[in-house]
């Protein structure tokens, strides 16, 4: 069992929201996050074999708008991680400087720096020097374009972190995988705290990738919906600051506590498929140890966040272990998926940022659905604003690559 | 700072064995100005390549496979883990450059997932259902996950953990890569020699079994190293200066080391300034280059020196030193057990 290691500070960026509060507003509004066309080019759509009008929430006015902002830092991509941190701390109530301790790490929950294909792909494997005259974008089909530590360095130097930023990435469960080590190194004492940012930006290349794997969505995302195609992707950055309980400021009342987390792998038929196909028993499994790590039983449990990505197959796999573990019992449960689009490696950053606002409101905003939630008819799905009083909180996420993880998180009394 | 013991309890290691002498494409002017612009700052001539052979060897995915195998076995692991321990054991996975499968002519969607997102067959192939996760590290991956390993095993979520990767060569890749070095030392005041030179770049996959000291005495593995301490430090001063004497800071004391390892990062000059320092730390101690040595192995240098150290009869306190051109650098000290050794 986890001893008590709380969140002190949220922070996030997306086309949805730039902020925490934005985010909560947004949502408690019925907003739905604008989408716009990967190939605003019919060119370059049919270049990349594309017969739909796929979406997505690229980041793209925010990023510009933030490196003005941060005039010293060359990459957008590192403005925007900048910018989420200094919300962190600030929520935190916290300086900076905190960051140049090494009793401090950071923690990326992402995949971290890869180039966009779009800059170079038509003279990938062959090119002349007219070409190499008339793109310059060429010259990101360099090093630096795919080394991480073209962030991380810069990131680094900004905050003048001690310690090497540990990136790590299981597809869109990073930011719960991430938290994992953060909360082993500071149980151990070994850190007093840990900055965990998940940032996915969405390149052409996982468009290229997610439509390769016939994921994307071409006419609807509609999470634990029949009607729903696939996913609609969006950059989004999301950071939280992990403390022990026992060592917050006085000037800090965090909300609630890291309970327990499970953290599996699902098995995939073949060996050499690619693991879509998550069962829902690992799903149902790793909820259940994170329930039996924590010493609490499913009819506990007053929320749960899904994952829910829109993608048919997952979604029905995790709607039919919800179903198992807690269809008999009060269990609410909230997506707000379709409405901030879907944030890949962020995803679980998040959903910790309206978990904070549950706990510390006592609320729990109501979701917003399209489509007809009918893979999940036995569950009691929030659609009305309304007050509880919540003890324990469920968060799960899901993988890409098979992997699962279940966190329960538990409010922290301060009277 | 490592504050709990773990050993290796098995490595495996694949080499490319297809030997070529790198040549630019006649259809690619931007590789040709690459590499004219690397051999006039660098003097670099002949670049050799060990590329995994596809007849031979198959792909680099296929070496991967083979590795980790390789490495269950040492361990007495292989086709050993039942439902029981499954979900205990877990995979740190770490290749160099993130997604680059889209740079092979003919890749294909299933490769892309295995390759740029987890290579999930190892989980299927070994029955592994613990904690698993990809790391981006470069050339200093190796060292972070193998702390991250150290962290896990020390917390209870997992008891054993394989680390390991690949390195697959793209000439665009490594010839920038050499540029961005060059231009890395010229920023941080390291001399650059222009002498005529050839250079070697092996492909591989390598993985070695971590877990706890202890954990392991019931199996018995052939092989065991002891890893003593692993430690991280900055090499850059705030004004970006190269900085190696802050190493002096992060070894421990007390301990005797008789073999230093060191070149990691593949540039002589790099490798002088290490054996320097090292030297007035350790006088008594030998120095290994890894790069002369063995080649460059890129960010699987360190699996190939502990691999190489493992299955020696060395058995002093040794020590592996590396830094990457972000300025991380890593020291980690290690003994070789022979404790179980016919």
């Amino acid at each position: 069992m986890y001893s008590k290691v709380v969140v002190t500070g949220t922070g996030c960026l997306s086309d949805f929201a730039q902020t925490s509060s934005e985010l909560l507003n947004n949502l408690a509004q019925g907003k739905f996050v604008n989408l716009q066309p990967v190939f605003e080019n019919k060119m370059l759509k049919s270049l990349f074999g594309f017969e739909h009008d796929v979406k997505y929430a690229p980041l793209e006015n925010a990023r510009k708008e933030l490196s003005k902002k941060y005039k010293s830092i060359e990459n957008e991509k590192v403005a925007a991680l900048v910018n989420v941190t200094e919300q962190v701390l600030a929520d935190a109530k916290l300086d900076a400087e905190i960051l140049a301790q090494k009793s401090t790490r950071v923690f990326w929950g992402s995949s971290g720096n890869h180039p966009d294909l779009i800059s170079f792909i038509r003279e990938l494997h062959s090119n002349a020097a007219v070409d190499l005259l008339l793109n310059k974008k060429i010259t990101d089909l360099h090093a630096d374009s795919f080394r991480n530590d073209t962030l991380t360095q810069p990131y680094a130097e900004y905050f003048k972190l001690p310690n090497p930023i540990l990136t790590v990435s299981s597809a869109c469960s990073s930011a719960l995988n991430a938290m994992i080590p953060a909360i082993a190194m500071l149980q151990s004492g070994e850190i007093d705290r840990a900055l965990v940012l998940s940032w996915q930006e969405v390149s052409k290349f996982d468009i290229l990738f997610m439509s390769g794997l016939n994921i994307m969505a071409k006419q609807a995302s509609l999470p634990f919906s029949k009607d729903s195609d696939g996913l609609m992707p969006a950059y989004g950055v999301a950071g939280i600051l992990l403390e022990r309980l026992d060592d917050t400021h006085q000037s800090q009342t965090p909300n609630f506590a890291i309970k327990a987390m499970s953290s599996k792998r699902a098995l995939s038929g073949s060996a050499h498929s690619a693991s879509l196909d998550v069962s829902f028993r690992s799903i149902s499994q790793t909820m259940q140890d994170a329930l039996d790590k924590a010493g609490v039983l499913a009819e506990d449990v007053d929320l749960i966040y899904p994952h829910g990505n829109g993608i048919t197959a997952s979604d029905q796999s995790e709607a039919s272990a919800l179903s198992q573990l807690f269809s008999s019992h009060k269990a609410k449960i909230v997506s707000y998926t379709e409405q901030t689009g879907y944030m890949l490696s962020a995803s679980g950053g998040f959903d910790l940022i309206l978990a904070n606002d549950a706990f510390k409101n006592n609320r729990i905003i109501p979701m917003r659905s399209k489509g007809n939630l009918d893979l999940t008819l036995d569950m009691n799905f929030v659609f009305e604003e309304c007050q509880a009083d919540i003890q324990y909180l469920l968060k799960n996420s899901i993988g890409i690559d098979g992997s699962i993880v279940s966190c329960l998180l538990e409010r922290v009394d301060h009277a | 700072m490592l504050n709990y013991p773990i050993s290796i309890s098995g490595s495996g290691l694949v080499k490319g064995l297809r030997k070529r002498l790198f040549v630019p494409r006649l259809n690619n002017k931007y590789e040709q100005s690459l590499y004219e612009k690397v051999e006039k700052t660098a003097g670099i001539q002949y670049w050799n390549v060990n590329q995994f052979d596809k007849e031979s060897q198959g792909g680099h995915l296929d070496a991967v496979s083979l590795a980790f195998e390789c490495a269950m076995k040492d361990a007495g692991l292989y086709r050993k883990i039942n439902k029981k321990i499954s979900q205990r054991i877990g995979i740190i996975y770490f290749n160099m450059y993130g997604p680059t499968s889209f740079m092979n002519k003919e890749f294909q969607v299933k490769e892309m997932y295995q390759s740029d997102v987890f290579p999930a067959f190892l989980l299927n192939n070994h029955n592994i259902t613990g904690y698993s996760v990809r790391l981006r590290g470069e050339r200093n991956g190796f060292f972070q996950a193998l702390e991250l390993a150290r962290t896990l095993i020390q917390s209870g979520e997992l008891d054993i953990v394989v680390v390991g990767g690949v390195f697959q060569s793209y000439s665009y890749l490594y010839l920038t890569e050499m540029q961005s070095l060059l231009n890395w030392q010229i920023s941080n005041k390291i001399k650059i020699k222009k002498s005529s030179d050839e250079y070697t770049i092996n492909e591989s996959a390598g993985f070695l079994v971590v877990e706890a000291s202890d954990a392991d005495e019931k199996r018995q593995p052939k092989l065991k190293l002891n890893i003593n301490s692993l430690n991280s430090y900055s090499a850059l001063k705030t004004d970006n200066v190269f900085e190696l004497p802050s190493l002096n800071s992060a070894v421990e004391e007390n301990i005797n080391i008789e073999r230093c390892y060191l070149g990691l990062n593949g540039r002589d000059e790099i490798a002088q300034l290490e054996s320097m320092l090292l030297k007035d730390l350790y006088p008594e101690a030998s120095q290994v280059n890894a790069y002369k040595e063995w080649g460059d192995f890129v960010n699987i240098n360190a699996i190939k020196v502990l691999h190489e150290h493992i299955h020696s009869e060395i058995s002093h306190d040794s020590l592996l030193h590396s830094i990457d051109r972000d300025g991380s650098a890593w020291n980690l000290t290690f003994t070789n057990n022979h404790k179980n050794r016919i």
